[in-house]
């Protein structure tokens, strides 16, 4: 087991690698220079664009740039006797722009070591503005991805169990009503009708007005029981595409399992349907269930960027969003590597669940 | 008389009194309720005086930390505390100054009772660090953004404790707006640290040390910051306990959200809701606040060969040869897209009237704006007469296909008049101005080429002149300051770096630029000295049209009804709210 | 693991087919078509789909026919409701005519997702079925592509790729989009295709080719593409339907086709801020990118059942 969990992060290391080099290449191949857009206004200076230029590092070739983006630049170029100017330099010149100084070492731990550089926009770390912002991405994802198993799955298995009936057209009409359903439509849709139509008078209206907490002026966020209010409407339209997949496999693993012959067993055997169905069949239909985990990482993360944009909850979504408009370049990497990894742990992880649960499969 | 009576008597008149005294009490303080307010600025980048960029920044930090020079907000024009009226004397600490004779240097006394909300007082140790902060920037790579005054300010002088002196590279008449660059507001020294690790102090996002009239409550990303009363405040006492910025990406549910009274305060309601609240002002539940705003929006024609684009002076200060736009270098052609361009009709559907007519570049409620200047006429018959006086004609008789050159000033016969038209993407106003002006000079024979794109490339693209046209804004700067040095003169006209992307140049205009900004020997830098030359500057451009003027996007604040102190000025929402209140009804 | 919607029940009700029992042996295909005339469901999708095409292609004779215009702006005429004659659907902030916006709209919309979904199908098959035939180290590189594209979320990578060469692209964008919604859509097919000719090219047919010197390319074109046609339909229809959700969701958020040129992503956006002032026009793009896509799932599903060699007739 524990070699089959490091096979599998092993493997995910060039995934990881591919992805950064990826998202590199897209970014030197746009058009559109940084700089300019940091020093639009009247009062730049050509000798403070160029300071920038240099600052950023953009006019180095292509292979350092991403090398320094992605190791740091502490090891290029270092100051062993504290004079705060360079004197061991390797792939970097240690004086670079030729006027007889060297540069300052370099202060860049690369991304591998958690160091995504400054945001374009604000004065501040891209890490800090990304972690800040994860506890409400996870909270959203999260919520909206254990309603859709929770309501999803149960419906998948009546609609099979019932196979035929009212409830499973119902079920199987859902499913491909609310994959059609554009999501941030959808949102804006129930804004209308839970903010304007149904509760106009009621003050504070959560439903209209989004957030993930009231304002309060010390104290923080209260916890999460305090503010359920304020999940109904995002979580209603994240997890309904939730809902409408896992009820769809769910039905079709289960319609599967009911023709496999155990089944037949255990029903001549004289077990009561109810305990056939659900003993035996549910459980053995919910393992292709795990691999679904993966991909829901993916489809609620997507749908977080719509959802957190319309509902304006304070997520990950948002920031990237905000981010892409603004090209603040470093958050947006930032903000991609990050959504990359989780999906990548999203993989691994069903994989092993995977592993975990279904007895035919083998460690090694 | 008898007594029954009397009682009653000296009780209806004790009553009385009792009534009347009971608003004179003042509200004591931090009683005042909790001001809220939403923005889609977003969270702030930081709210180190030094560090802040942006509207949300500097908001917030203009709460928290006193500005060097104040402003009154009355004539929105940089004033010495000693001359300021009584109530314009609150939250900022230069007394007095005294310009040297040829205005290169100016030297600033601060008052002495000014203390930080940790009781040390505000010295010039104070301005010394932020000028470290600024002329150290560069080298340091410190996210300073007043360092732009580098360029004007030679250095700064500390005297003694409350006088200092700043050094001019030479004498301009925005002197006093770069020294108020330097604490606009001032950051406490003694809470920062060393300069060099300026960037990444804790005091960025959390200010320990304040000095305003709120100090720091508390910041939650993505949902809203939080200040509390600054109880040690020299300049007043403070009745709000508290003021609250909420961080809400959405034009609509802003308004949805003061509608419904969850917000005190709404600063710039999107233009197409602003019926919506005076509606909601009319019924009693809010006051209402509109102002001629300072931003403004124009359509920018290029003078120059946009095929070979060129500087306006060589290194020598020589005039260069930059060549004629096909089209746009005849001015017939620039009149002409003026006239045909019914600007009444672009405020209606572009911001809902909520718009001021431009007559040139400077805003109406400026003290530099030439009030007896005309608007330009929407006469488009008289713009399609000029284009065919200027060589562009109809030769198929089909008004849905653009003019061709026939003996036009610059372009071959034959050229189609037809250009591209860029603006910013993702501004709804820009995108609906852009999309009328598409169709009212295909009116007249113009073939409009609309397409929006990135900011970024859109500046690439004007920076290095090779565009035809281009909509989009400019805002002119509070305190009030009407120069163009660097957006319409010969100053500007550089590939790459300039802002006068559109290489207009006129001689006298530019001379007129140098007088504007130069002290005059006789009376300094006065508003009455300045404004002949302006006035006559736009006359100039109204001739010559590097651009079309648009119109500046009017202001709008609103109140609840049930907030007091509530008076603003124009771009002056909240220079008195140590004294408002928000009642609980 | 594939469902259809409500097709079953249907065919279940109908009669029973006589020449069931004793069928002659016919292929895949007419046995596929003869399955979906019986299928309602997905007949009225396709009913539907058509007629909006067929709306789509005519929007310039409307035009003419009720007088009206896409572009043409009139300030003294914006916001008005439904049915205000000639504006049957009412007009938008610009006084632009809604109807018509919304016929140019599917076009651009229509267009982007089946140009995108052809270049992502064509890009799928081609890599599925030389990696799926040799294997080997050009299927392990291909592999570790297509984890690396599908590790990024999707929707993350099209921020990134429309705000990098879409925002800052001149013209319309409706080129580019088709680029990079096409250039980045493949990994589906492609993984789908070839795990198909995994399978086929160990077919005693296949095997056969082979052993009489047949060529990859031969063998590949003659032998393994025919079979792979009901995989191909079946993913095309699915793959326009998602792409339209997808090119509404960027031009939603302002990174997809830019105004002035509409599409029914960016209509949306643009009505956002006119809630109040003009529902319709938060109602009906939503309406047609909802119709549209679900029309093209039914027939997805349909055409999967119908050609599913496990299921019964």
């Amino acid at each position: 087991m524990v070699k089959y969990t490091l096979r599998r992060l092993l493997q995910a290391i060039p995934t990881f690698f591919g992805i950064t080099l990826l998202t590199y290449m897209l970014m030197l191949a746009a058009p559109g220079d940084p700089v300019s857009l940091l020093t639009f206004g009247p009062s730049t200076t050509q000798a403070q664009r160029d300071a920038l230029a240099a600052k950023l590092g953009v006019n180095d070739p292509a292979v350092i740039q991403y090398l320094r983006w992605l190791t740091g630049d502490d090891w290029m170029r270092r100051d062993t006797d504290g004079d705060g100017l360079s004197d061991q330099c390797i792939i970097l010149a240690c004086d670079a722009d030729g006027d007889g100084v060297n540069e300052q070492p370099g202060d860049r731990r690369g991304i591998i070591r958690g160091d995504f550089g400054r945001s374009f926009t604000k004065p501040r770390n891209v890490v800090d503005m990304i972690l800040e912002r994860v506890p409400a991405t996870f909270e959203l994802g999260f919520i909206s991805l254990a309603v859709g198993v929770l309501v999803g799955v149960p419906i998948g298995i009546l609609a099979a169990v019932r196979r035929g009936s009212w409830f499973d057209s119902v079920t199987r009409i859902g499913a491909v009503v609310f994959s059609s359903i554009p999501i941030f439509w959808l949102g804006l849709i129930l804004i209308l009708l839970f903010g304007r139509v149904l509760f106009p008078d009621v003050s504070p209206n959560p439903f209209m007005m989004g957030g993930q907490c009231p304002p309060v002026l010390v104290g923080g966020c209260p916890p999460i029981q305090g503010r359920l209010v304020y999940l109904v409407l995002p979580v209603f339209v994240l997890a309904s595409q939730g809902v409408a997949v896992f009820s769809r496999y769910m039905r079709a693993s289960m319609l599967d399992v009911m023709q496999q012959d155990y089944m037949r067993t255990a029903y001549s055997k004289g077990l009561s349907g109810r305990t056939t169905w659900f003993k035996h069949g549910a459980r053995n239909a919910l393992i292709p269930i795990a691999t679904f985990l993966g991909p829901s990482i993916t489809g609620v993360l997507g749908g977080a960027v719509l959802t957190e944009t319309i509902f304006s909850w304070p997520g990950l979504g948002r920031l990237g969003f905000e981010s892409v408009v603004q090209q603040d370049f470093p958050v947006v990497m930032a903000f991609v590597i990050i959504g990359s990894l989780a999906t990548i742990l999203g993989y691994l992880l069903s994989d092993i669940l995977y592993a975990l649960i279904d007895p035919r499969i083998r460690f090694n | 008389m008898n007594r029954i009576t009397k009682f009653l008597l000296v009780g209806a008149v004790l009553a009385l009194a009792a009534l009347l005294a009971i608003p004179a009490i003042a509200q004591e303080e931090g009683t005042g309720g909790v001001i809220i307010e939403a923005s889609f600025g977003g969270d702030p980048g930081s709210l180190n005086p030094l560090l802040i960029s942006g509207a949300t920044d500097r908001d917030l930090a203009g709460f928290m930390f006193p500005g060097l020079l104040g402003t009154d907000p009355s004539t929105a024009s940089i004033v010495q505390r000693s001359e300021a009226a009584p109530e314009f004397q609150g939250g900022y600490l230069v007394d007095s100054w005294e310009v040297n004779e040829d205005g290169t240097s100016i030297t600033f006394t601060m008052r002495e009772d000014y203390v930080w909300s940790d009781g040390v007082p505000v010295t010039t140790a104070d301005v010394a660090y932020a000028w470290e902060a600024i002329s150290r920037a560069t080298e340091l790579g410190l996210d300073v953004q007043a360092v732009f005054i580098t360029e004007f300010v030679d250095s700064v002088e500390i005297v003694d404790d409350f006088t200092f002196t700043v050094n001019y590279k030479q004498a301009n008449c925005q002197a006093l707006a770069y020294a108020s660059s330097l604490g606009g507001p001032l950051a406490p020294s003694h809470a920062l640290g060393p300069v060099e690790s300026l960037n990444d102090s804790t005091f960025n996002l959390a200010p320990s040390v304040t000095g305003g009239p709120f100090g720091f409550g508390e910041l939650r990303a993505g949902e809203q910051t939080s200040l509390i009363a600054n109880t040690t405040y020299p300049d007043g006492d403070v009745l709000p306990a508290g003021y609250i910025l909420r961080n809400v990406p959405d034009s609509t549910v802003l308004v949805e959200q003061f509608l419904a009274g969850e917000t005190s305060v709404i600063n710039g309601p999107a233009v197409s809701r602003r019926a919506d609240l005076r509606a909601y002002a009319d019924e009693g539940n809010a006051t209402v606040y509109s102002y001629p705003g300072n931003s403004w929006d124009y359509f920018a024609m290029n003078f120059a060969d946009p095929n070979n684009p060129q500087n306006a002076f060589d290194a020598d200060g020589n005039r260069i040869d930059q060549g004629n736009h096909p089209i746009f270098g005849d001015p017939r052609v620039r009149r002409a897209a003026a006239l045909a361009v019914d600007v009444e009709s672009i405020i209606g559907a572009a911001v809902f009237g909520e718009g001021d007519r431009m007559s040139s570049f400077i805003i109406p409620s400026s003290w530099a704006y030439a009030n007896d200047l005309p608007m330009l006429p929407f006469d488009a018959e008289a713009g399609a007469a000029l284009l065919e006086e200027a060589g562009w004609v109809d030769d198929d008789n089909d008004p849905s296909t653009p003019r061709v050159a026939q003996g036009a000033m610059y372009a071959e016969d034959g050229t189609p008049l037809s250009f591209t038209l860029f603006t910013n993407e993702g501004n709804a106003r820009r995108e609906a101005i852009a999309t009328i002006f598409q169709d009212q000079l295909q009116q007249i024979g113009f073939q409009v080429n609309f397409q929006t794109i990135d900011f970024n490339v859109l500046l690439d693209i004007m920076d290095s002149q090779t565009f035809d046209a281009f909509i989009l804004g400019w805002r002119n700067g509070y305190p009030d300051d009407p120069d163009v040095t660097q957006i319409l003169t010969g100053a500007g006209d550089v590939i790459a770096s300039g802002s006068n992307n559109a290489s207009y140049y006129n001689e006298r205009f530019d001379e007129l630029n140098r007088l504007a900004n130069t002290p005059s020997e006789t009376d300094g830098c006065t508003v009455e000295g300045r404004r002949p030359y302006y006035v006559e500057m736009q006359e100039i451009f109204q001739e010559d049209l590097p651009y079309v003027p648009l119109f500046t996007v009017a202001g709008m604040y609103a109140a609840q009804s049930n907030v007091s102190g509530f008076s603003p000025y124009p771009s002056q929402l909240y220079w008195n709210v140590n004294t408002w209140a928000v009642n609980t009804p | 693991m594939a469902t259809r919607v409500t097709t079953t029940s249907v065919a279940k009700i109908g009669v029973p087919d006589e020449a069931h029992e004793h069928r002659k042996p016919d292929s895949l295909t007419s046995r596929a078509l003869r399955r979906l005339r019986r299928d309602k469901l997905t007949l009225v999708a396709l009913a539907v789909l058509s007629l909006l095409v067929l709306f789509a292609l005519l929007a310039p004779a409307f035009e003419t026919w009720l007088n009206i215009s896409y572009t043409d702006v009139q300030t003294d005429k914006t916001f008005l409701p439904y049915g205000s004659f000639p504006h049957i659907l009412g007009t938008d902030d610009l006084g632009r005519d809604h109807f018509a916006r919304l016929l140019y709209g599917a076009r651009v919309s229509l267009s982007i997702a089946a140009l995108a979904a052809g270049l992502s199908l064509v890009i799928g098959v081609a890599l599925g079925m030389v990696t799926g035939y040799y294997g080997g180290i050009i299927d392990d590189l291909n592999n570790w592509f297509i984890a690396t594209l599908t590790s990024i979320p999707s929707l993350f990578l099209l921020l990134i790729v429309s705000a990098l060469f879409i925002r800052t692209s001149t013209g319309s964008g409706v080129v580019p989009l088709i680029l990079v919604l096409g250039l980045l859509g493949w990994t589906g097919t492609a993984r789908l295709v070839r795990g198909e000719t995994l399978s086929l090219r160990e077919r005693d047919y296949v095997v056969a080719a082979r052993s009489m010197g047949a060529g990859a390319a031969r063998i590949m074109f003659i032998h393994i593409l025919p079979n792979l046609f009901s995989v191909i339909i079946i993913s095309l229809m699915i793959d326009i339907g998602s792409l339209i959700l997808v090119e509404a969701a960027l031009s939603f958020l302002g990174l997809g086709v830019k105004p002035p040129e509409p599409t029914w992503g960016n209509m949306l956006q643009a009505a956002r801020e006119y809630f109040t002032r003009g529902v319709h026009l938060v109602i009906m793009p939503g309406v047609l990118i909802f119709t549209t896509v679900l029309c093209l799932y039914v027939i997805g599903d349909g055409l999967r059942d119908a050609f599913d060699p496990t299921s019964k007739d």
